[in-house]
């Protein structure tokens, strides 16, 4: 597409005021990057022998030079027809006479967060963070309660936080949701809050959350059977002795992310039928059927559990939310699974964002995909 | 004929007190009735509402004295969900015309070029295209009124199916329910009835018998409602939400009310859960309620109903068929 309009950064370039008090000037009051309709300006300001902007947009060559003003320390590129509602994690990978460097960006202020440190955040126009993941002072703020239950499957003590609504009541029954990397969930993806909001709102009902976290991930959560067992045997029946929750799988849900997605998904086929309801966001669904898969060898397990289900699907549940970024290296994987689930009669939804393999991209999705798995009264109720 | 008043949410900034000063001259010691049944198991929690008031709150448990119906006659209660699962079912299927209905009207305007901000002004088009849409429009719009009028009558026609079939008034478990609350309400100088969920309220309202004993109390018993208790009253039982997380967030007619409060849609919590100012969005909606009015009942809200004509107070506002909302005025 031919773009008309001259850039802030072209006007700057071409100006008689390329120096380095014009370029305080050129910075000055603008927060970076610049975004001009789907035209992305990323700047870094900098003695350098080279800069890089590395992104997580999996479509694109991830290390994308910046190009030096001639004259000055300032240096940019322009990453042109980002779609609306855009939202791209990237560092700066700055080379030294010490090294190279992977940098945030020093002149944004929108950072993100992950259990790994944190990135910069790019929006494009129309993207805007979710209000219902704000705190809202006037939603009751659900607890979080923490818990150890010794596994047997595991042969370790494991730390459960549960979370259970505002004003719940030991004679209510609530629905129950698992959640793998439960405190990665509160953390980077303002689960308790959405929680809180959503409940008030009327948009879910009270729910009660069990969250989990592994204690290796990659093993665990690769389709591992012991995770069926700690979830269904050990988890479910401790949950449903010590607090309210209804005990019929449709008011049963699992969830992850990533390879928390792929545990949800194996433990509900490892009992079919004892989870209603599953929410598999940016799943690790690899597979070989029809060529290989260059993800290592920490993907075999993955890789057997997917295969096996790509040529035997399993109606392992009722409903599937299932939620994929197209900046993503797994969209191909995700978008290949939504037929066969579908295949089995289960009712499937399944939503694309533009973004990437990352926890705000799994926050912003939460309303949709626990209103749908859990719809709330509120069409009916008006207090 | 009794007052029946409609209030504004009485959550944030409660009028409830002051209003039954104004309608009433009850001494201190004369109680007054209290339906929470829209609150469900919660019922029995009214303390929000009791301390706003200096009279004695008699609660009349109709959620509770329901539940015991049930137990005392299954038969009933298997007949009721019956006929709960049959109105959800044509809700389902209403829902689904509607919102082929409204996605019709709403593209009638969308591709004569209308925006948001021009929506009904046509300015782009010549006098003679800007007619013709207009013509359009209101044909697809009396076609969603069509819908919504035929769906109550649908909803109305399988309550009286289960009239017929259980004679719920002739059952002994009913019978000393209702003597029992008409007893309670009898010495009460008025009714408060609070939100909740609207059908649950209203399916325990017509269970008792409430508007009857309102309407044939031997004094005028006034009474004031709020949020789903307001719509309770009203003719019809609109539920409304412009940004629903799921669906399009086209109003559903959901029942036919009690109809003691007549000519108005009652839309509480209006300014959290409608787009009041996407003129589009209210036209619409002003324009298929019609003629009945569709009334904003935000906090400090305040309708009066007093048997022949309304009377405006607090900040009551009205939504307009030219999409605006401006306060509502009788005067």
């Amino acid at each position: 597409m031919e773009h008309l309009v001259t850039l802030a950064i072209e006007a700057f370039t071409t100006s008689d005021t390329v120096n380095p008090a014009g370029v305080d000037e050129f910075l000055n009051g603008r927060s970076m990057p610049l975004v001009e309709g789907d035209r992305l300006t990323f700047v870094w300001r900098g003695e350098a022998k080279a800069v890089q902007l590395m992104h997580w947009i999996f479509s694109l060559p991830s290390e994308v030079p910046l190009e030096r003003i001639e004259n000055t320390d300032l240096w940019y590129t322009v990453v042109t027809q980002l779609p609306r509602a855009s939202r791209v994690e990237y560092k700066f990978l700055v080379e030294t006479d010490a090294g190279r460097q992977l940098l945030r960006d020093p002149l944004n202020p929108q950072l993100a967060h992950d259990p790994f440190g944190a990135n910069s955040v790019a929006t494009s126009a129309g993207y805007e963070d979710p209000e219902w993941s704000d705190p809202d002072p006037a939603a009751k703020k659900g607890k979080l309660e923490r818990t150890k239950l010794h596994s047997e499957a595991y042969g370790d003590d494991r730390q459960i936080t549960v979370y259970l609504p505002a004003a719940h009541r030991e004679f209510g029954r609530y629905p129950l949701l698992v959640a793998h990397d439960g405190s990665d969930y509160v953390r980077f993806s303002q689960l308790k809050v959405v929680l809180d909001n959503l409940i008030h709102r009327l948009e879910i009902p009270p729910i009660v959350v069990a969250m989990t976290d592994p204690k290796d991930r990659l093993v665990e959560y690769a389709g591992d059977p012991r995770q069926a067992i700690h979830i269904a045997e050990e988890l479910l029946p401790a949950l449903e002795r010590r607090y309210p929750i209804v005990q019929r799988p449709d008011a049963r849900a699992l969830m992850g992310a990533s390879f928390g997605a792929v545990a949800a998904l194996s433990t509900a086929c490892r009992r079919p039928g004892l989870f209603g309801k599953l929410l598999l966001q940016s799943g690790s669904f690899a597979f070989t059927d029809i060529g290989p898969s260059n993800r290592g060898e920490v993907f075999a397990p993955v890789v057997d559990f997917i295969n096996d289900f790509r040529r035997e699907p399993v109606r392992c549940s009722e409903q599937v939310f299932v939620s994929c970024g197209v900046f993503e290296s797994l969209i191909y994987e995700n978008r290949s699974l939504v037929p066969v689930l579908q295949s089995t009669g289960m009712s499937v939804r399944y939503v694309e964002s533009h973004d990437g393999h990352n926890w705000e991209n799994w926050r912003d999705r939460l309303r949709e995909g626990l209103s749908w798995l859990f719809p709330g009264p509120l069409w009916l109720v008006y207090d | 004929m009794s007052q029946i008043i409609l209030l504004g949410p009485q959550d944030e900034q409660p009028t409830l007190a002051q209003t039954l000063a104004d309608v009433s001259e009850l001494s201190p010691d004369t109680p007054v009735a209290l339906i929470t049944a829209g609150r469900e198991s919660r019922e029995a929690e009214d303390e929000d509402i009791v301390s706003l008031l200096d009279h004695p709150v008699r609660n009349l448990s109709l959620f509770a004295r329901g539940e015991k119906i049930f137990r005392d006659d299954p038969d009933l209660f298997a007949g009721l969900r019956l006929r709960h699962d049959h109105s959800r079912q044509l809700q389902a299927l209403y829902r689904r015309r509607l919102d082929h209905a409204m996605d019709g009207a709403c593209e009638v305007l969308e591709t004569s070029g209308h925006d948001k901000d021009e929506w009904l002004v046509l300015e782009r088009l010549s006098e003679r295209s800007a007619h013709m849409v207009k013509e359009v429009f209101e044909e697809a719009m009396a076609a969603v009124r069509e819908l919504d009028h035929n769906h109550l009558l649908r909803l109305d026609a399988l309550r009286d199916e289960f009239a017929d079939e259980w004679k719920p008034d002739e059952r002994e478990a009913v019978i000393e329910a209702k003597q029992q609350v008409a007893h309670e309400l009898s010495d009460c100088g008025a009714l408060l009835v609070a939100g909740g969920h609207v059908v649950v309220l209203l399916n325990r309202l017509r269970l008792f018998g409430l508007a009857q004993l309102v309407t044939e109390a031997e004094s005028p018993l006034p009474v004031l409602a709020w949020s789903a208790g307001a719509m309770a009253f009203t003719t019809r039982v609109v539920a409304f939400h412009d940004r629903p997380p799921q669906g399009r967030g086209h109003a559903e007619v959901l029942e036919s009310g009690l109809g003691l409060a007549p000519d108005v849609v009652a839309l509480p919590h209006a300014s959290q859960r409608l787009l009041l100012d996407d003129e589009m969005r209210v036209s619409i909606l002003a324009r298929r309620m019609k003629p009945a009015l569709c009334l904003a009942l935000d906090n400090d809200a305040r309708a009066d109903w007093d048997g022949q004509r309304w009377r405006s107070g607090g900040q009551t506002q009205r939504l307009n068929i030219d999409g605006t909302v401006t306060e509502w005025s009788t005067s």
